[in-house]
Formats: structure tokens, sequence, C-alpha cells
């Protein structure tokens, strides 16, 4: 009979919450024409607040990780940083909804609840142990997504990004059930620790099973991370999903989904590492180059963030790539860099944005210096961070992932990183030379802010260069999220 | 003649209920009326139910059967009688692309078959975990039942959460407002 202690639903105190507080806006949001967005938006902070700190205070990780409820989670530095990564990204998004959401004229209530419920989703995955808890905790990310993608369901383009994302990621998601099953079949674990004891000899039992089973489950997370050659849906979905939806794909889902990539390669299939990095170098790479090469051409911002989101996970991957203490820690920092930057950039888009679509054009910005001076600014420092030059939080974090990779012999694809991180210069500082140098004309969009959005964009700017100016104290928060390496 | 059947009676159950379970699952995406489509996924659930039966996993055979082949199978069916069926008819179902997806279907079978063939005569796993309980045989209902509320007790939880957000999300963007 396997350990099993009822009291240990305790220790996920905080997962519980947040799910409370995602059931009780949408008991709100029933009453009555629903709930106010800002009262929604409210709610929901208090929510991921009230579950930040329990995270911190609850969930007592110990140097050694602790498997709890039959092993199916596990509360170690990993899960816990994570958490609180994705609870902060979870937070930005809240705030740069309120504007978006009321003038839209869609409904807060639902919106906020399918928030916070995809945000417990994405906690359950990054404190996941085994295949099957990773992975419906994933789905229910998934599925949360799909439905905000179209949450705009008056717009073409809302829908066309909820069904793409909805069938391509269906796909992905059975392909990843697959090669969960196969891997299964061959060593007849689930568990992360126990798959990889079971691997060596189930590689010579299972013969081809095995190699099936994890490429299949790599593609399936590869393409949540939105890697080249699995990245066809990015541009579309990022563009047509209502843009704080698309800010959270792009920061929060990307997290959850490179913590569980992070830790089923390192924790479940150590004894393959040799032959994952081969896969991971070669994603890397092309990822990297795709990613910048295609923004070259972009004139929609959006658009070009989409883009910019796919060159970065290439970036990402330096580090798992790495497969080193440096190179998992730098993965961790960087993430939490990137959340900001990333909610950052998208934050502006939503300043400048109006309802069809309007203002997403690289040509919207000019002359934006002239006219919001302050904007103008954090959004250069969004676009330095993105590009990776000091003093941002980008920078330390390149400079580590591209670290990480020299230093465990992979210099070659650090080498197309620090290349394509030149290349990108040129696409975001278009949007600099249009903000700096260019005129404004009668068409160009007013920047319309509100509170909420000023103060996500203040703490984007602030955090992106706290983490670029004194990144001690937040590289020892990162190091502490370490995973045990083979 | 006899002595065949007793001899490979569940090698030829076998073979034929998989034989049934891949022409219908065929059926179901190359016939052009959706309600022989229907029915031939009917077949495809009865014959992986019997699949099931036969390797001991009573529960999950009778979950196909139920939910599948019952449950689902009436959706299924509510939803082609409300769709105007005449149109359908002449809606191209397959775009230009099927070319290039029949040279990856191929070269996908082709692959999982070679997978299949490398595999050692003797399947791994044992059939009596599925029975068991700490060694001793209690029934495959309730040892599937002691897994799913103790070790997958939080997990199938989260599924429940799973199905709460289908609901919304069907709500949410089907509604008319």
């Amino acid at each position: 009979m396997p350990a099993f202690d009822l009291r240990e639903f305790l220790l996920l105190a905080p997962e519980i919450l947040l799910a409370i507080g995602g059931l009780a806006l949408l008991l709100a949001g029933s009453v009555g024409r629903g709930v106010p967005g800002r009262v929604a938006a409210s709610l929901s902070l208090f929510f991921l607040v009230a579950t930040a700190l329990l995270v911190l205070t609850v969930e007592e990780v110990g140097p050694e990780p602790r498997l709890i409820l039959g092993s199916s989670f596990v509360l170690d530095g990993f899960a816990r940083f994570f958490k609180l990564v994705i609870l902060a990204g979870t937070a930005l998004t809240v705030l740069i909804s309120v504007r978006f959401v009321d003038d839209g004229a869609y409904r807060a209530g639902e919106y906020h609840a399918l928030l916070l419920l995809a945000t417990t989703g994405m906690m359950f995955m990054v404190g996941g142990f085994n295949l099957v808890s990773i992975w419906i905790a994933l789905e229910l990310m998934a599925l949360s997504s799909y439905i905000l993608a179209g949450y705009f369901k008056r717009e073409t383009r809302s829908n066309e990004a909820a069904l793409k994302y909805f069938v391509l990621g269906a796909l992905s998601s059975a392909i990843l059930l697959y090669g969960a099953s196969l891997l299964y079949g061959a060593t007849g674990e689930l568990r992360l620790d126990l798959l990889a004891a079971a691997l060596p000899e189930a590689m010579v039992t299972g013969r081809l099973l095995v190699p099936t089973g994890w490429l299949m489950l790599s593609v399936g997370l590869l393409f949540k991370v939105a890697a080249v050659p699995f990245h066809v849906w990015t541009p579309d979905v990022y563009v047509g999903a209502p843009t704080p939806v698309t800010a959270y794909l792009a920061a929060a889902s990307k997290t959850a989904s490179f913590a569980i990539l992070v830790r089923i390669f390192v924790q479940g299939l150590p004894t393959l590492l040799p032959d994952w990095q081969i896969v991971i170098a070669a994603v890397a790479s092309v990822t990297m180059i795709w990613g910048n090469l295609a923004a070259l051409t972009q004139t929609n911002v959006k658009r070009m963030l989409a883009y910019s989101s796919i060159a970065h996970a290439g970036y990402v991957l330096l580090g798992l790539l790495a497969a080193s203490v440096i190179g998992l820690w730098s993965v961790a920092f960087y993430l939490l860099a990137y959340t900001f930057i990333t909610l950052g950039a998208f934050a502006m888009v939503v300043v400048l944005e109006r309802r069809e679509y309007a203002g997403e054009e690289v040509s919207d910005y000019a002359g934006l210096a002239r006219r919001a001076p302050w904007l103008a600014a954090a959004m250069l420092v969004f676009l330095l961070a993105l590009t990776g030059i000091p003093p941002t939080g980008g920078f330390v974090g390149k400079v580590y992932l591209f670290a990480a990779a020299v230093e465990a012999g992979w210099t070659w694809v650090a080498v197309i990183g620090v290349l394509t991180s030149a290349i990108s210069l040129y696409y975001y500082f278009s949007i600099a030379v249009q903000m700096y140098l260019k005129e404004s004309t009668r068409d160009t969009p007013e920047p319309l802010g509100s509170p909420a959005l000023t103060a996500a964009i203040a703490t984007c700017v602030v955090a992106t260069l706290v983490l670029g100016l004194f990144p001690g104290p937040f590289i020892e928060f990162a190091q502490a999220a370490g995973l045990p390496l083979p | 003649m006899i002595e065949l059947l007793t001899q490979h009676g569940e090698a030829i159950l076998f073979y034929a209920f998989a034989l049934a379970a891949v022409v219908s699952a065929v059926g179901v995406i190359s016939l052009r009326n959706p309600m022989y489509c229907a029915l031939s996924l009917l077949v495809t659930f009865l014959a992986v139910a019997a699949l099931f039966l036969m390797r001991h996993a009573e529960l999950l055979g009778m979950v196909q059967l139920f939910v599948y082949g019952g449950g689902i199978m009436v959706l299924f069916l509510f939803v082609i009688m409300l769709v105007n069926l005449h149109r359908l008819r002449e809606v191209r179902l397959f775009n230009e692309q099927v070319p290039i997806a029949l040279v990856l279907g191929v070269l996908l079978v082709a692959l999982f078959g070679w997978v299949f063939l490398s595999l050692p005569a003797s399947a791994p796993g044992d059939s009596t975990a599925l029975v068991s309980l700490d060694g001793e045989v209690v029934g495959n209902a309730k040892a599937v039942a002691w897994v799913l509320y103790t070790e997958y007790l939080l997990p199938f939880e989260i599924a429940s959460i799973f199905l709460l957000v289908a609901m919304i999300g069907a709500v949410v963007l089907g509604r008319r407002d």
C-alpha cells in the first residue's frame, strides 16, 4: 500500500486557494449582469497575492525535495521559484487586462476566472512529479488558454486564434501523451525518478519504444514553448488573441512549459542526456535563427513580439542544453527577467491599441517620445532588455545563458545566439527609431493609459532595471531553484 | 479446425477485433454521410472495448462501452441531427494538401510498424498488476480504484476542474450576447 496522507493536502493550500478564487470569480460573474472589470481584477489580484504569500509560508521547502500525495507532486525549490514567477506574471496580466476587458464590453468575471484557473494549472504543472499529473495540469492550462485566446468572440482574428490554437494544441498534447504512454509501456513507471531509474534496462528490453517515446514527448513539450519547427501556431495566435492574453501566453504559459520541459528532461530522462542534448542543440539553433530572421520583416508589433518570443525560447534552451548547475539557474533567472520584460512590452502595445486592432503597427509609435516621454522611455528599456543590452535584466540573463553553453562545450550554439542577438537589434530598434526620430502624424493613435496599466509598466521597468543592476539576490533566488543533476 | 480455434482462440479474436477497429476508424474519416461516420465510430468504440476486456482491463472496457459507446455517441448523434446535413455534403472535406498528408501518413505508419516489429515477442509488463493489490487478487475495478483514489487523487480532482473549464468555455464562446 503506497504511503498516502490526506493531511498533505494542506501543503497544497496555495493551489487550492487559487482554484477557489477562480470559482468565486465565476460565481460573482454569474450574478445579474456580472461584475465590473475593476472589481473582478481587484478580486483576482487579491487571490494572487494571497496565493503567493501561502507559497512562501505553507510550502516548507527543505534541502531535499519532498514528494507528497502518493508522490504525484513534489515540493522543492524549483517548483517554488516557478510558482512565484508565474504568479507575478499573472498579476501583471490582470493589471493590463482591466481597461481592455471593460473597453471591449466582454464579461470580466469569466475572463478573470479563466485566468486564475489557467494559473492553477500552471502551478500544478511545475509541482507535478509524474507524467500523469504534469499532463493533466498542462491540459488545464492549455484549455483555459484556448478559451482566453478566443475571448473577443466578435473579432474574426480572435476566433481564428482560438481555433488554430485549439486544433494544434490538441494535436501536440496528443503527441505528448502518446510519447508518455510509450515510455510507460517500456518502463512501467510514470514517476520521474523511477522512470529515470528504469530507463537503462528499458532501453535494452523496450528497443525502439524508448527513443520513439522520448522524441514524441519532446515534440509535445517543444510545441508548448513555441520552438522552431513547432512554432507555426505562434504568430497567428499571438496576433489574434486579446493583447493581455498574448502577454500571458508569452510570459506565464511559456515559463510553466519551460519548467516542465526542464524537469522532465533533467529528472526523468537523465540517462538519455547525450541524445536529447543533440536534439536541443539543433532546435535551439534553428529557433534562434528563424525567430530573429522572421521578426525582421514584421511591421505589426504584436507579430514582431511573437517572433521575438520564439527567438527567446531558443536562448532559454541554451541553458537546458548546457545541463549544468549554472545552465539550470540561468534558465530560471532568464525566465524571471523575461516575464517582466515581455509583459512590459505587451503592456505598451495595450496602451496604444484601439478596437479593431488599430495601433499595432510599428509606425503607430512615431513621435511617442514627444507626446509621452515616460512611456517612450519605458518602451526603450524593454527594447534594450529584449535585445540583451545592459543595464537590464535581459543582458544579465543572456550572458549567463551563453556562458553556460560555452562552459559545457556548446560554443557554436552560443555563437549563433550572440550573432542572432545582434540581428535582433535591428528590428527592436526600428520601434525606437519611430519613437525618437520620427514625427507623429494626425492618424497616430494617442497613448491611452490607466492607473492599472501605469502600475504594470512601472513595475516591469523597475524589475527589468533592478534585475540588470543588482542581479545578486535574484541569482541566489534562482540558484535555490536548481534541480539535482545526473 | 476446432483444435486451431482452441489453441489460437485469443489471437484470432484479437486480430478480428483489431481489424474491426482499424477498418471502422478509416470509415469514420472517409465516409460521406455523417450518420454512417458516427455509426462507424461506434463500431471502433465497441471493438476497442472488446480489446480492453481481452487484456483483463475489465473496468476500462466497461467505461469504454458506457461512456464512449453510450454517452459520447448520443452527443455525436444529437449534433449530427442538429446541423444541416445537406449542406455538409457539398462542402469539400479535404483540401489540396492530400498528397503531402498521404506521404507523411504512410511514413508515420511505417515508423510505428518498425517500432512494433523491433519489440520482443513477449509483451513487457505484468498483467496480474491489473487485478491485484499488494499481491492479493481483488479484481480490476478495485485495483484501479485504489490507485485512482490514492496516488492519483489530486490529478483526478484537477480533471474535474478541467471539465468545469471546458463547460465555462462552451458557454462563454457559444452564448449570444
